[in-house]
């Protein structure tokens, strides 16, 4: 129970969400799933502005791509055929994450909002260089990579996540790893790796590192070593090499020593991974 | 052997369709008008003297009814442990103590009319600490100059405070120094077992209340409901008749709630106001100020002579017992009563060892009871000495383990904190438990497989041999009510207290094979100090094997009964008569059903209510046995260990219930993969849990499972009720030799320190490169 | 504040929720005891699970408010201690009930499994549990008890 709650609100549009927002401005919280809320009751809070009754639920595919409303569960992503993206991996990856109760409560757009550094999901999204529309009575759509390179929580206080898209990924292949102590763990570190390969050389790249412990960030170092190559053994190694341990820290739970072992494990197992599956279809 | 009809079947548990339908049978399923919440004020600091507690702002919150502190409770030294009187362990607690001791030690309690004001109130005590230097190794505890944790004059029962220790002891049989110098072999080695929680799913709850009568009634999830009921009794002076302790259905205890942790407060409360009051702990404050498992350092040496036989065992014990000593010394016995018999051929023997205080929170009772940590030492141990030998570990074992018809010296030199009690193992398939297990493991088969899978992966496999004890001989007693009604059935009262191991309907089926009618037909009452009879309660492996021995001998004199009236009314001796499925048959065919007798004996004629009752006082602990078989998989580049597949054979003697026998067989056997590859509570350098929820205290889930396989080998106990012996422990303590051993054929490397976490495996083979 | 949803079938309509209330402590507050847990709002042991919308969740993490004009059940929906579902009696037969408190949100979990997939692999059945701690049992026979109403044919259930 979280006595300092008076109200629970729900509006049925994103005008009337956002309305409520300006009204209450710097007492009210937005509940999607309501998850984090639960887990972390804030004192300051006292109107819950739930978003349960906006339409906000849906997985399309469009023009752009794979489009997931901010409403929808990840349990109800991975029973869709949104799961197919990516080759079945996105699918595969939703598995994994956290639990299948709690998977029934976790919004797309509440994992974005809330951006946990051991997040599953982000490095995925800003390795497939998905986009983020939010609304503030206006539609605005950028790429989630800028989306996190600005203040994002600023701007989430006057603006609601409506949807993600993730582009089409034509002639890429993508792989990725984690790092649990049991099988239901958050990620302790996570590697996201996706390449385009057009005759045989890499012409794209995108590399994320995430759970560092920190936010995810993309490995720049390592796609540059990448970029133009073929892939095969001796760029996967040379690649492998640049990974910096200054990109990994320490916690409790894991060392820096450790996780940065993990890291080239992981890119390197990744890599050939993508290696495989390219080789596979020729 | 007779045919059995009921003993040996997998009954289907008699609270099982409350269970699965979610009825109100747990302690907080039932609510009382005017109830208070209580929340518990724990202390911020590892080690200080408080100077001063000021409530003031806290008692004028709206809703708060009471707030108890050192100032205001009686100040009587006492031990938290639910063992027999006189316990055998320290009375070093206070309901309210002058001192804290540990990061999350009590200080105050508020009382209020929900728990929102309580949690508000408690927020606004304040309270005046004065530092002390915090120690929280064993090693320095001990140290001269150490400062003394417990410096309390009413301090009872502990071995040394002075320097901080709980017990010590030097048991020595024959010449262990000579004899390892003259041994042709030699393995020695230190093993390092963490601090484990046993994460109930239901936390610690107490709910008490005053009824009708102005009798104070306590609602408890306890293993131990008369030694709570003594011990409220003496810490508030209140005559016994006066509490009554009521254990309803619990959610889980393994050794956690074999310990008075909350009834004192919810007692007090209740009295002071005359209120129902009630306590829950979080999961957080059930990591952090419940009980935990004694971490330990346990060196074994061992010595053998050319044939591979044993002649010297040394064990030394070092155990972190936390700011309070409960179950300390008797636990820390265990480490070797348990483990060294095994063995028992060894001529020369020293279990030694020391049990200290520190400013850490406090391990207490858990399932293996300091067998666990025993058995990954000595097992591990074995296998080192195995392989200096060139031998199969398995051949080594085979050569020396104990056998049907042995003794041990151990026996009677190492009790429950005190000498124990001398025994010959009468029943023991412990052999067979290897023969059947190795080869449905397909053990030299695999031996002989590669180790090596690809390029970054190696497997192995290991095995360990276990045995544990029933019930604590000359200890413990428990006792059983059986009275029939009119209609045939019998209501069975038993103290005897199960917290989901099944032990009331096992207990039922005990009665109903003796007198010969359905399980289904006992009511079970059990674990209600106003209306059970007494029984230690649920630990050591008791219940089974001793109350079953109560249950046997009052269903036998309720037979008796039965038959003599029935020989009345067929007027023949009783002895011509048989009773099967409820119905006694004389030797003609005719039948009087056990309603008929019921009703006759009610009103009718030779009136009198059949009834017995009897007691039963263990004379022996026979040990169960097993033998665990595992295969991992580990991945060098990460250290990733995966157990593949593990095979248990496990002899309890007969399984009254072979299904719940198996169920505890895995249950403990989770839990011990669970502290051999991730459970670990883990603090800070200022003494303060890091990890205390199940984000980062990570318990296995159904995804973690590897094949598992379980050959139950059956022996008939002489002394157990239709020869059962207990399987409740035993197998919690095989993982962590068993996967470490396997680790050892992968690796080559002996993992030392538990768990085995990735990153301690990846060190561990990073180094030996 | 007002609530007005359906539980287990029946429209049900309470004044007295609060609008920071989880769901676990309304329910419980209104007798529903059949809902177990220790209240701890992380959702992580799942012994609270009820099914919303069908959709299994713990519901210590819900905010009662969201539930408005929705479907709550809790294990009251398979049956009662006179009536046992076949699920729940399979479970007995395979004793995977030792002291229960994991069971309740275990059966909703495994109903709504069964009611999307009739016939589940070992390994969606795994996946299925994973989100219940249990402390007792080991999981195996819980595992195998569903198992058996997997080969169960069509309607049987």
């Amino acid at each position: 129970m979280q006595p300092n709650i008076t109200d629970y609100l729900q509006p049925k549009s994103l005008p009337e969400a956002i309305a409520l927002m300006t009204t209450y401005s710097g007492r009210a919280a937005l509940v999607g799933g309501g998850l984090d809320l639960s887990w972390r009751p804030r004192q300051d809070i006292q109107i819950l502005i739930g978003l349960d009754r906006i339409p906000l639920s849906y997985i399309e595919w469009r023009p752009e791509g794979l489009v997931i409303g901010a409403g929808t569960t990840l349990r109800e992503l991975a029973d869709s055929n949104g799961g197919s993206y990516l080759n079945g991996l996105f699918s595969r990856i939703l598995d994994r994450i956290a639990t299948p109760l709690l998977r029934g409560m976790i919004t797309v757009g509440g994992a974005l909002a809330r951006a946990y550094p051991w997040s599953d999901l982000l490095p995925i999204f800003l390795g497939c260089q998905a986009h983020i529309t939010l609304f503030d009575g206006q539609d605005h759509t950028i790429p989630l990579e800028s989306f996190y390179q600005g203040s994002f929580r600023q701007l989430l206080k006057r603006s609601i996540i409506r949807e993600l898209y993730l582009p089409p990924h034509h002639q890429s292949y993508a792989a990725y790893q984690r790092f649990g102590r049991l099988q239901i763990d958050i990620p302790l570190l996570n590697q996201f790796s996706r390449l385009t390969l057009v005759e045989e050389q890499i012409e794209k790249a995108s590399l994320w590192l995430g759970a560092r412990p920190g936010f995810p960030v993309r490995l720049s170092e390592v796609e540059a070593v990448l970029l133009g190559k073929p892939l095969n053994q001796e760029t996967i190694g040379a690649a492998v090499s640049v990974l910096s341990p200054s990109l990994v820290g320490a916690d409790f739970r894991l060392s820096k020593e450790y996780r940065h072992n993990l890291a080239t494990v992981f890119l390197r197992r990744n890599l050939t991974e993508i290696w495989s599956q390219h080789a596979t279809i020729i | 052997m007779a045919s059995r009809t009921v003993v040996g079947q997998s009954v289907d548990k008699l609270d099982g369709p409350a269970l699965v339908t979610g009825q109100a049978v747990y302690t907080d399923d039932f609510s009382l008008p005017g109830m208070l919440f209580g929340k518990i004020l724990w202390s911020s600091r590892a080690h200080a003297r408080i100077r001063a507690i000021d409530t003031i702002a806290a008692e004028r919150l709206p809703g708060v009814r009471l707030i108890l502190h050192h100032g205001n409770v009686p100040r009587v030294a006492y031990t938290t442990a639910g063992q027999g009187f006189p316990e055998p362990s320290p009375y070093d607690s206070f309901i309210f103590d002058r001192k804290v001791r540990f990061v999350g030690d009590r200080v105050a309690v508020v009382f209020a009319d929900n728990l929102i004001a309580a949690q508000e109130a408690v927020g606004l005590i304040q309270v005046e600490y004065e530092d002390l230097p915090a120690i929280f190794q064993p090693e320095e505890a001990m140290q001269p100059n150490a400062p003394i944790i417990h410096d309390e004059e009413e301090i009872r029962g502990a071995f040394d405070p002075g320097h901080n220790l709980v017990s010590h002891l030097d048991l020595k049989i024959g010449d262990v120094e000579q004899s390892l110098a003259q041994a042709t072999y030699r393995a020695e080695g230190t093993w390092i077992t963490q601090f484990a929680q046993h994460v109930p799913m239901e936390t610690h709850i107490v709910i008490a209340y005053l009824d009708e009568w102005s009798r104070l009634v306590v609602r408890s999830s306890t293993q131990v409901p008369f030694h709570a009921r003594r011990i409220i009794s003496r810490l508030l002076g209140l005559p016994i008749q006066k509490v009554r302790v009521i254990k309803p259905r619990v959610g889980g205890g393994f050794g956690g709630k074999q310990e008075i942790l909350l009834e004192d407060l919810c007692a007090l409360a209740t009295l002071r106001t005359r209120r129902p009051a009630r306590i829950e702990l979080s999961r957080k404050e059930e990591f952090v100020s419940a009980r935990l498992m004694h971490p330990m350092k346990v060196q074994v040496r061992l010595g053998a002579d050319s044939g591979g036989q044993l002649q010297a065992m040394e064990m030394r014990v070092l155990a972190n017992t936390g700011a309070y000593g409960t179950h300390g010394s008797t636990i820390f016995f265990n480490t070797g009563s348990k483990t060294l018999p095994l063995y028992n051929k060894a001529p020369h023997v020293r279990f030694v060892g020391d049990v200290v205080y520190t400013n850490l929170p406090v391990p207490g009772a858990y399932r293996g009871y300091g067998a666990t940590e025993g058995y990954f030492a000595l097992e591990c141990a074995i296998d080192q000495l195995a392989a200096k030998m060139g031998m199969d570990p398995l051949l080594l074992r085979r050569k020396n383990h104990i056998r049907e018809g042995e003794t041990s010296p151990i026996f009677i030199k190492l009790g429950e904190g005190r000498e124990g009690v001398d025994q010959t193992v009468q029943s023991c398939g412990l052999d067979r438990c290897i023969e059947l297990g190795m080869k449905a493991f397909k053990w030299d088969e695999k031996r002989k497989n590669p180790r090596r899978i690809g390029s970054d992966r190696v497997r192995g496999v290991g095995m360990s041999i276990l045995m544990q004890g029933s019930s604590i001989p000359q200890v413990d007693m428990a006792a059983a009510n059986l009275r029939m009604a009119e209609d045939g059935s019998f209501h069975l009262f038993l103290g005897a207290t199960d917290i989901g191991t099944g032990s009331d309907t096992i207990l039922a089926q005990i009665a109903a094979e003796t007198i010969g009618l359905p399980t289904h037909r006992f009511t079970v009452h059990s674990s209600d100090t106003d209306f059970s009879p007494f029984d230690k309660g649920a630990y050591a492996s008791s219940t089974t094997y001793l109350t079953g021995q109560a249950v046997y001998k009052a269903a036998l004199a309720v037979r008796k009964q039965i038959l003599s009236v029935a020989g009345l009314w067929f007027e023949v001796e009783p002895s011509t008569l048989e009773i099967h499925q409820g119905v006694v048959f004389n030797q003609q065919g005719a039948r009087l059903t056990l309603e008929e007798i019921g009703y006759r004996s009610y009103y009718l004629a030779d009136q009198q209510q059949i009834e017995a009752s009897a007691s039963a006082l263990s004379q022996a602990s026979p040990p169960p046995f097993s033998a665990h078989f595992a295969e991992v998989e580990i991945d060098l580049e990460t250290g990733i260990v995966r157990p593949l597949g593990y095979v248990v054979a496990v002899d309890c003697g007969v399984a009254i219930n072979p299904e719940l026998a198996r169920g505890q067989i895995l249950g403990s056997l989770i839990n011990g993969i669970g502290f051999a590859l991730s459970e670990e509570l883990l603090f800070s350098s200022r003494g303060v849990a890091l990890n205390p929820n199940f984000l980062d205290y990570k318990i296995l889930t159904s995804l973690d499972l590897p094949r598992i396989e379980i050959i139950p080998v059956e022996t008939n106990e002489p002394t157990g009720p239709y020869g059962a012996k207990s399987v409740g422990e035993i197998c919690i303590n095989g993982p962590l030799p068993t996967l470490a051993n396997a680790i050892f054929d992968a690796t080559g490397i002996q993992m030392k320190e538990a768990p085995f976490t990735a990153e301690r495996v990846w060190r561990a083979l990073k180094r030996n490169e | 504040m007002q609530l007005s949803f359906k539980l287990n079938g029946s429209a049900t309509q309470w004044e007295d929720v609060y609008p920071g209330e989880n769901l676990l402590e309304v329910l419980r507050r209104h007798d529903c005891w059949e809902v177990k847990g220790n209240n701890c709002t992380n959702g992580e042991c799942g012994a609270c699970t009820i099914l919303l919308d069908g959709i299994p969740v713990p519901s210590c993490t819900v905010f009662a408010a969201r539930v408005e004009g929705r479907n709550v059940d809790t294990i009251r929906l398979l049956g009662d201690p006179d009536h046992l579902h076949p699920l729940q009696q399979a479970f007995l037969r395979h004793g995977a009930v030792q002291c229960g408190y994991c069971i309740p949100g275990m059966l909703l979990s495994a109903h709504a499994l069964l009611v999307r997939n009739p016939h589940p692999s070992r390994d969606e059945i795994q996946q299925s549990l994973s989100g219940h701690l249990c402390r007792c049992t080991g999981y195996l026979q819980q595992i195998e008890a569903i198992e058996e109403m997997a080969r169960l044919p069509e309607g049987a259930e």
